[in-house]
């Protein structure tokens, strides 16, 4: 593992170099009538030790940019140069497909919303098969997952089954998991979605100490406003591109983050924002039902650039 | 290889994880997969068996030749005589040490409880073709005695000293024969003489057991008698004709139901196979995302489908054993018989259903799109 980092990262002499660079990177699914652009003609520059979160609406594109990102889902168009741990540079998109499966084991690791784990194989196991698909077998694979458990403070758990864990226990071992072979880039896809609040922080807390401390790039979708706090940078994808928004606003109904794009709604001297007109009408029923978080202040800017 | 090298390429069981996890449905599908295998297994020693009682007699017969009445290809299917002359003229032949004559046919027995079909023998006492082992009493030596297959004496509740209507005529039974079950029809022994004083021709007799002298050749003397317009056969022969005439009768059903066993275990383990594949699809997902190849999902898929053949196969042996001491306590006169090579057949047949079944959920794991791992929710 990395030299611990004592120092910030922004205070750093020199510039980090770039992990992931997309460039015009656009997927439609289907053909003819039934075509959806997913994402259009995207460009994003991120720099390792750089966690960045995705958000937007739903069916904005999110999890599809994710895929692409992983090598999971082939664009239509673009390019997606992601830069080794040793200089070495691919990108995803032009790959052959006989190449896609090596690549995922050693360029990332994924974290998925519902942790995605084998409920068949032990914590352990569940770390080390992902080890064995880069080629670390038998006592080395084991070790590895023992060494990752305790990182991420589970060692004491190493022979429990996902069905007997916790769904914070089963996140972290999934996050494990995507440690396991050491990739340059994490990405994760709502990783806080079925977690309570306070194990979301803690989740995304896990996530910035892992990039801060072995100069990996995360890439993470979600609607969770908790990761905020932990990214670097906020992006908002809307209709498959990305917007600049300067506030944003969180739905007091669903507790989506939602962009200042339209009108705002004055409310008891508050303007709010709605992710759609269900909750609006939802919001009007029975105001008294709903916290407001946010309302009328601004949030951090929120870029939808493409470098840095 | 060291014990420690080979822990070091030792991988994380995925099939056999993925095997234990519901034991239950791991059991139930190789027991599935064991019952149509047994299936397989029980209709063709079933039908091995069969094939071994119709021909016990042929078997059985000790001569060098047989002279049959002309046309005859099977001895109790096609019943003719041989005249006098013939048997005269064979006697006469160099090279014949002996020509035992003998009559066989099939017969319907009158009993007290109902009618019994018997393949009924006659030959001379002491001569070629009478009973080869008795299980009690002794051979049929005058005109009003029998020797009946113990199995049939057993099912009809005959013993040795009672009285059985042949022909019309009341025959006294002095002796129970063993391996003589011959399928549908056990034998029933009797002289020669008491079968052509009931059959009113005496002097010919339905055909004859040649015994050569040493060194004569078969061929030669075969040769020899058809020239004199004889129909000579080999005991070969015989046996070849009445497994034949079996087959004609019973090998296509019997065909046709170990056909339809093999396809009935095929769908078995397809429906197996493709279930396990549809409930893993998610694992299986999972590892693709994680950069598992299609050919170590295909080996995942592939593995988890032979070992649960494998164990089918043991199952199938445990539940055959079991329905052939069943078979064997109710229905006797249907032996099963596996053989060496019905075994290798049926795991031919096995690995055959094995790798049909594995096949469409292997192709179906190929285009699994490891995306999906990431949209499924629990
Ligand atoms: N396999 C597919 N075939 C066709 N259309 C698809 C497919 N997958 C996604 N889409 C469409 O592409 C668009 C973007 O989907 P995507 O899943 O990327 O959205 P998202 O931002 O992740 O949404 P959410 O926040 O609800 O997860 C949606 O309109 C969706 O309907
Ligand atoms: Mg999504």
């Amino acid at each position: 593992m990395n030299a611990p980092n004592d120092v910030p990262r922004h205070e750093r002499a020199a510039p980090a170099p770039s992990a992931v660079t997309v460039r015009g990177l656009t997927k439609a699914y289907g053909r003819g009538a039934t075509e959806v652009v997913a994402v259009r003609d995207v460009d994003l520059t991120i720099v390792s030790g750089e966690v960045v979160l995705v958000m937007g609406p739903s069916g904005s594109g999110k999890t599809t940019l994710l895929l692409m990102l992983g090598a999971l889902l082939r664009p239509t168009s673009g390019s997606i140069v992601v830069t080794g741990r040793d200089g070495t540079r691919v990108d995803v998109a032009a790959e052959p497909e006989k190449a896609l499966p090596a690549l995922r084991t050693r360029s990332f690791g994924f974290i998925f919303q519902d942790y995605a784990l084998l409920d068949a194989l032990t914590a352990a196991e569940n770390i080390a098969v992902a080890a064995n698909l880069a080629g670390t077998k038998g006592a080395a694979a084991r070790q590895r997952a023992l060494t990752l458990l305790e990182r991420v403070g589970l060692a004491h758990r190493a022979a429990a089954r996902p069905t007997e864990l916790s769904g914070g226990e089963q996140q972290r071992v999934a996050v494990a998991r995507a440690l396991a072979n050491d990739p340059p880039v994490l990405l994760a896809d709502e990783p806080t979605a079925n977690l309570d609040a306070s194990r979301g922080r803690d989740l995304a807390r896990l996530l910035r100490r892992l990039a801060d401390e072995d100069e990996r790039c995360i890439v993470i979708v979600s609607h969770d406003d908790r990761l905020r706090e932990v990214a670097d940078r906020v992006l908002w994808l809307e209709d498959g591109r990305f917007k600049t928004v300067t506030d944003l606003f969180i739905d007091p109904v669903c507790q989506m983050p939602v962009a200042a794009t339209g009108p705002a709604f004055e409310w008891a001297g508050r303007s709010l924002r709605f992710c759609s007109a269900g909750c609006r009408s939802e919001f009007i029923n029975d105001p008294g039902r709903f916290r407001i978080t946010t309302g009328g202040q601004p949030g951090a800017e929120i870029t939808g650039g493409a470098g840095l | 290889m060291s014990v420690r090298e080979r822990r070091s390429t030792v991988k994380v069981p995925v099939t056999r994880r993925l095997l234990a996890q519901r034991p239950v449905r791991t059991a139930a599908g190789a027991l599935g997969i064991g019952l149509a295998l047994m299936l397989m297994l029980l209709l063709s020693g079933l039908w091995e068996g069969v094939q071994q009682r119709i021909t016990a007699y042929e078997d059985h017969l000790g001569a060098d030749l047989v002279v049959v009445p002309s046309g005859t290809e099977n001895l109790f299917a096609d019943p003719g005589s041989v005249p006098a002359q013939a048997i005269a003229a064979v006697r006469r032949t160099r090279g014949v040490a002996a020509a035992d004559p003998i009559r066989t046919l099939y017969l319907i027995l009158d009993l007290s409880h109902g009618k019994a079909a018997v393949a009924a023998v006659a030959s001379v006492p002491g001569g070629r073709g009478g009973p080869w082992r008795m299980e009690t009493g002794r051979q049929p030596r005058t005109t009003d005695e029998v020797a009946v297959d113990a199995s049939f004496a057993d099912e009809h509740g005959v013993v040795v000293g009672d009285q059985l209507p042949v022909l019309g005529h009341r025959m006294r039974v002095v002796g129970l024969t063993a391996d003589s079950a011959v399928f549908m029809t056990p034998l029933l022994f009797t002289t020669e003489a008491a079968m052509s004083q009931m059959l009113r021709a005496p002097g010919s007799t339905g055909a004859l057991l040649l015994t050569l002298s040493p060194g004569a050749g078969p061929d030669r003397i075969s040769a020899t008698l058809r020239a004199r317009g004889l129909t000579v056969r080999t005991p070969a022969q015989l046996h070849t004709a009445a497994l034949d005439l079996a087959t004609r009768i019973y090998g296509s059903p019997v065909r046709l139901m170990v056909a339809v066993a093999f396809a009935a275990g095929t769908l078995i383990v397809a429906l197996v196979a493709h279930t396990r594949v549809s409930e893993q699809q998610r694992d299986l997902g999972v590892l693709k995302a994680l950069g598992a190849t299609p050919g170590r999902l295909r080996r995942i898929a592939l593995g988890e489908t032979a070992s649960l053949t494998l164990g089918g196969a043991g199952a199938a042996l445990l539940l055959l054993e079991v329905a052939r001491r069943v078979l064997a306590w109710s229905f006797p006169s249907f032996p099963v018989v596996v053989t060496p090579r019905t075994l290798v057949i049926a795991g031919a047949a096995a690995a055959a259903m094995a790798l049909l079944a594995a096949w469409l959920p292997a192709r179906r794991l190929a285009r699994l799109d490891p995306a999906t791992a990431f949209r499924s929710r629990r």
